[in-house]
């Protein structure tokens, strides 16, 4: 760690590297310091955990905007080692009078499925999936380029009946959308579970355009999973990086950042060394630790202040195991479907929107629902043999929760076994064979393991700050800057609490690249190819 | 009755009678339709307990109206009076202290006084925001009494500047979380929550924080009106000078249908078969359902449009409890603060949960089981207007906000079950006013969700702003997109209730703009000054 670097980046998750990967292309000098002994953030995978040979990929882990986007081609990732695999049976849900739903990634075959629930609902998804595609380009855009003004963004949409269904969906609430769109009570509690998945309760006001634009992930080529699990993908952008030069330093806690007559020049690291940059400093931290802790009050104004402590941060997290087990589940509903023991992810425990919303005002509340659990099942092997010893498989709960528990987060270890043994009894009960046989060992990951684990998601959110409107776009993480540039020169803001938010997909990286690049003057290399 | 007007009004609420009297007073001969036997829509006053005893039984403060164009336009104080009670509210906490919301001369510092019980920080910060959005105060009221922008150009004049990108946040924000930020006493976020919520108004649903900064400064100056005599006298003023010009109101005429003819709107169809003819416009006072489902009919209309209707959804409801009394409620916080007892509206919430697990409780359609966990207001009208009683005698009343459709036994089961309800309702008061008790109570009813749907079939749902103000559900989005605003598919028929821009409460916006936008179409002069407010001069 001679010398100096031109960039320095603190925090070596997937937006860090991906922000890495454009500069040092670019010509300048990069290197990330990493706080863990794992690269990749939440995009990572560890061996070992619930018994050896088993991998298990914690956090993320299926990929959808990645591909839609322009980065994992434009980082040549397959050159580095990646490889994705894209099932045609991505997710489905059962319900408890033995029918089941299967997400195609096919639209036609998916659209048949949904028929069995409801021939209009079928139609209008069809409807809104195909009007809605002809506008993808523009919502590709919105993510990939940094944050427009609300007017800017509404005034075109105002102009078309569908551009203002498109507001007025951006408004509403997942649900409230899904309730206008669909009849079908399964079909509606699907999109629920489709639209949670991007970190945000359905009833909340403002999520509505996730229905349509969830939508776009499920089909054309659907959600991938890597090969190898998924910090395959960061190890392949950290292939990248050094190629160019670049460097990520594992187990380097950045402790603070330097800055001198306002602009940020270096890093002090845990064991109290400097690293100086000569061009720039980009953070891939929250908001709250990069100013109030790594940059300190003193260097910033009151009223910036008070924008970075008024950020908050996710309002639910994951509880989630994950286990090495013998076999993939049999599911009941399979009589329905045959190919839902192929499926990846399997929805269960909600059979109407109403269960899952009870399931939010018990989060909110801080408390595990009592009765109506509901989760979603994921056996990461069935397309990915490679993550299991041969024959074998692993699997891991996928429970929308809270870290902040009525009792404490500290109670979540009190609660956590029982709770999940909760949990397999309801998997059981869909799938008779995931039962305590089948399990050959067990790693508890709750939302206090979250929160520990990774200082970039506090509370154990995964969107590092809550995905409500008052937190996007423009405002997400502060207004009163040109987007991921802060009131300290030279240094920058590059994760997910920046626009567009949290999820794999390399954006905030990739914009917080583009314009560094401005800033110096760069050519932007990814550009007119 | 004639057969044939200029334009003829599907109901007579105080929207229909605003847009009838400048409309009349612009030369054009137009008729209400009133479907009850008494003209005014939801500015009613009955005596439903006991004769003599006068209850407001839907409107019974009217804030907004007093800061907008109308009642000056119309003179409407020829007919009618105001008074305003200071102060209008006050929170009421255990311990005996209170937050009091004040008006007219120092009202705001006098409101600071109160605050400053339980955070100088949170009294400073009110006086703050005040001080600085104040001086916005003209672009609310004009706003209001403007046809609505779209969104872009609605929020791109915001987004220059620092103190206007704060204001599109709280915007964005949800109203709970613009108050925590700003305050920090349990006392002062309950009591800003509490007052909120009056209006209608989600506090935990994003898109509300804007209304944070109004609460602060639309209270104040003149504050809240009460219609001296009871509500209805404000539509019967309203009436009156719709008869001076010529215009004719119609009571026990009730529409059943609107005639349409290749697009058009031709007039309208009374129940006893007799057709009333409309040479320019129909103006429909109701709800959008009631309007093109069940008056239009589907025949007529396009399926998208239908589906709009149909998805407009309503907001919460509220279970209303008129009293009879002998003496006023003796509000036990007289002890800390007489002026405070004397509030027309007594807002009651132990604390901020109780508010926010109150309205948590109506969005799950469940009622708060003890006495303690309701958060709702008492109002004594007759302290400010004793013509509302005979003498020597009160009224009051308190409106418990609730869902329509309960999660047990759905909108039907309030028949069986509002008395208990109430009876919980009158034992969290009894903690605060001990005389509430049967040696004061001379009469007592119970109006609930139901029998406010009932009693006012437009206000669906027992929803008495006529649609949810949820930013999806306001400006150019309400009642529905695609056509100008007050304008609808069918040629020559108008909307001009509170489904409409700026939504319910007693503007009269609605039907000022419904006026106003009928004018341009017709090319008709407007007798009426343009809006100064708001105007940059």
């Amino acid at each position: 760690m001679e010398g100096t670097y031109d960039v320095i980046i603190v925090g070596g998750g997937s937006n860090g590297l991906c922000c890495g990967c454009y500069l040092a292309k670019a010509g300048l000098k990069v290197i990330i310091f990493e706080r863990r002994h794992i690269i990749g953030g939440g995009v990572m995978t560890e061996e070992n955990l619930s018994a050896p040979g088993f991998k298990h990929s914690l956090h993320s882990n299926f990929h959808g905007w990645i591909h839609i986007g322009p980065v994992y081609k434009d980082l040549e990732l397959e050159k580095y080692g990646s490889k994705y695999v894209f099932p045609e049976t991505p997710l489905a849900q059962v319900f408890s009078d033995g029918k089941c739903l299967i997400t195609y990634t096919n639209l036609d075959r998916f659209c048949k499925e949904m028929e069995k629930f409801s021939v209009k609902d079928a139609r209008t998804y069809r409807d809104i999936y195909n009007q809605f595609m002809s506008m993808k380009d523009i919502f590709v855009g919105y993510l990939y380029s940094p944050p427009v003004p609300q007017s800017v963004w509404s005034a075109p949409l105002e102009k078309t009946e569908f551009g203002r269904e498109l507001l007025k969906m951006q408004m509403a609430s997942a649900n409230a959308v899904a309730d206008d769109l669909y009849e079908s009570e399964e079909i509606k509690s699907w999109v629920a579970m489709v639209t949670a998945q991007a970190g945000i309760g359905p009833d909340v006001y403002g999520t509505g355009l996730l229905v349509p634009l969830m939508t776009t992930l499920e089909h054309d080529p659907g959600w991938g999973e890597a090969i190898g699990g998924s910090g395959t993908l960061s190890i392949a952008m950290a292939g990248f990086l050094e190629a160019h030069g670049g460097k990520v330093v594992k187990n380097s806690h950045v402790e603070r950042i330097l800055i001198k007559d306002g602009s940020a020049i270096g890093v002090e690291l845990a064991d109290g060394s400097k690293i100086m940059a000569r061009k720039l400093v980009a953070s891939n931290v929250e908001p709250k630790q990069t100013f109030l802790k790594l940059v300190g009050e003193e260097h910033l104004d009151t009223g910036f202040i008070r924008q970075i402590k008024r950020w908050k941060y996710d309002e639910m997290s994951l509880f989630s195991f994950h286990m090495a087990i013998h076999e993939p589940p049999h599911y009941k509903a399979s009589k329905d479907n045959p190919d839902l023991n192929k499926c990846w992810g399997v929805f269960m425990g909600n059979d109407t929107a109403a269960t899952f919303d009870s399931q939010f005002a018990d989060i909110r509340q801080g408390i595990q629902p009592a009765k109506d659990i509901a989760f979603c099942g994921i056996v990461p092997t069935l397309h990915d043999p490679s993550q299991a010893p041969p024959g074998k498989h692993t699997a891991f709960i996928w429970h929308y929760s809270t870290y902040n528990l009525k009792g404490g987060p500290e109670s979540w270890k009190e609660i956590e076994e029982d709770y999940a043994d909760r949990v397999m009894d309801v998997w059981e009960e869909f799938a008779p064979n995931m039962n305590p046989k089948n399990v050959i060992g067990r790693y508890m990951y709750t939302p206090l393991d979250i929160h520990r684990e990774n200082i970039s998601m506090p509370e154990g959110g995964f969107c590092s700050g809550d995905m409500t409107s008052d937190q996007m776009g423009v405002y997400r993480p502060f207004h009163g800057y040109p987007h991921y540039r802060t009131p300290i020169g030279n240094l920058y803001v590059c994760g997910p609490s920046c626009h567009p938010g949290g999820g794999c997909s390399c954006a905030p990286g990739h914009n917080a690249a583009g314009v560094i690049a401005e800033d110096l003057k760069l050519k932007k290399w990814w550009e007119n190819k | 009755m004639d057969k044939e007007y200029d334009v003829v009004f599907i109901g007579s609420g105080h929207n229909g009678l605003t847009c009838a009297a400048y409309l009349s007073k612009a030369g054009l001969k137009t008729v209400n339709l009133e479907r009850r036997d008494v003209i005014g829509g939801a500015c009613t006053t009955e005596e439903i307990t006991l004769p003599g005893f006068k209850h407001n039984t839907h409107s019974c403060y009217h804030a907004f109206i007093q800061m907008g164009p109308v009642l000056k336009d119309l003179e409407v104080a020829r007919y009618h009076r105001y008074v305003y009670p200071d102060p209008p509210m006050a929170s009421i906490f255990p311990d005996g202290r209170t937050i009091c919301l004040h008006v007219g001369k120092d009202g705001v510092e006098r409101t600071c006084k109160t605050i400053e019980q339980f955070s100088k920080k949170d009294a400073r910060t009110y006086k703050e925001i005040y001080d600085l959005h104040i001086s916005a105060k003209d672009l609310y009221v004009a706003w209001m009494y403007t046809p609505p922008l779209s969104p872009s150009m609605q929020m791109a004049p915001f987004e220059g500047t620092e103190a206007g990108r704060e204001m599109l946040w709280m915007q964005l924000s949800s109203y709970r979380k613009v108050a925590e930020h700003y305050f920090e006493s349990d006392q002062m976020r309950t009591f800003m929550l509490m007052v909120v919520v009056q209006e209608g108004v989600g506090i935990e649903e994003y898109g509300t924080g804007q209304f944070f900064p109004l609460v602060i400064t639309l209270e104040h100056d003149p504050g809240m009106g009460l219609s001296v005599g009871g509500s209805n006298t404000l539509a019967q003023a309203l009436g009156r000078i719709v008869e001076d010009n010529g215009g004719k109101l119609a009571v026990d005429s009730e529409v059943v249908r609107i005639i349409v003819k290749d697009g058009v709107a031709t007039g309208v169809e009374l129940k006893d078969g007799t057709e009333i003819r409309a040479k320019k416009a129909v103006v429909s006072n109701i709800d959008p359902e009631g309007t093109f489902i069940r008056m239009v009919g589907e025949e007529y209309l396009k399926g998208d449009f239908i589906e709009q209707v149909k998805r407009f959804a309503p907001g919460i409801s509220t279970v209303t409890t008129h009293f009879a009394l002998n003496n006023p409620l003796q509000w036990k916080v007289a002890a800390n603060n007489e002026a405070a007892a004397k509030a027309w509206g007594i807002l009651i919430a132990d604390n901020e949960e109780v508010a926010i697990d109150h309205y948590r409780h109506i969005k799950a359609g469940t009622i708060p089981q003890k006495p303690e966990d309701m958060a709702f207001i008492t109002v004594m009208p007759t302290i400010w207007d004793s013509t509302q009683a005979p003498s020597g005698k009160h009224t009051a009343f308190y409106w418990l906000h609730s869902a329509y459709g309960l999660k047990d036994g759905g909108a039907e089961k309030w028949d069986e079950i509002k008395e208990e309800v109430a009876d919980r309702a009158d034992e969290s008061i009894r903690r605060y006013a001990p005389n509430m008790d049967k040696n004061n109570i001379i009469a007592r009813y119970v109006d609930s969700p139901l029998d406010l749907e009932r009693r006012m079939p437009q206000l669906f749902k027992g929803d008495w702003l006529m649609g949810d103000i949820t930013q999806d559900q306001m400006g150019i989005f309400r009642p529905f997109h695609g056509y100008p605003p007050y304008h609808t598919p069918i040629e020559n028929l108008y909307m001009c209730g509170a489904c409409t821009h700026p939504a319910g409460g007693v503007t009269a916006a609605p039907g000022y703009n419904a006026a106003s936008v009928i004018c341009d179409d017709f090319k008709i002069k407007k007798w009426w000054p343009p809006l100064t407010v708001g105007v940059k001069k």
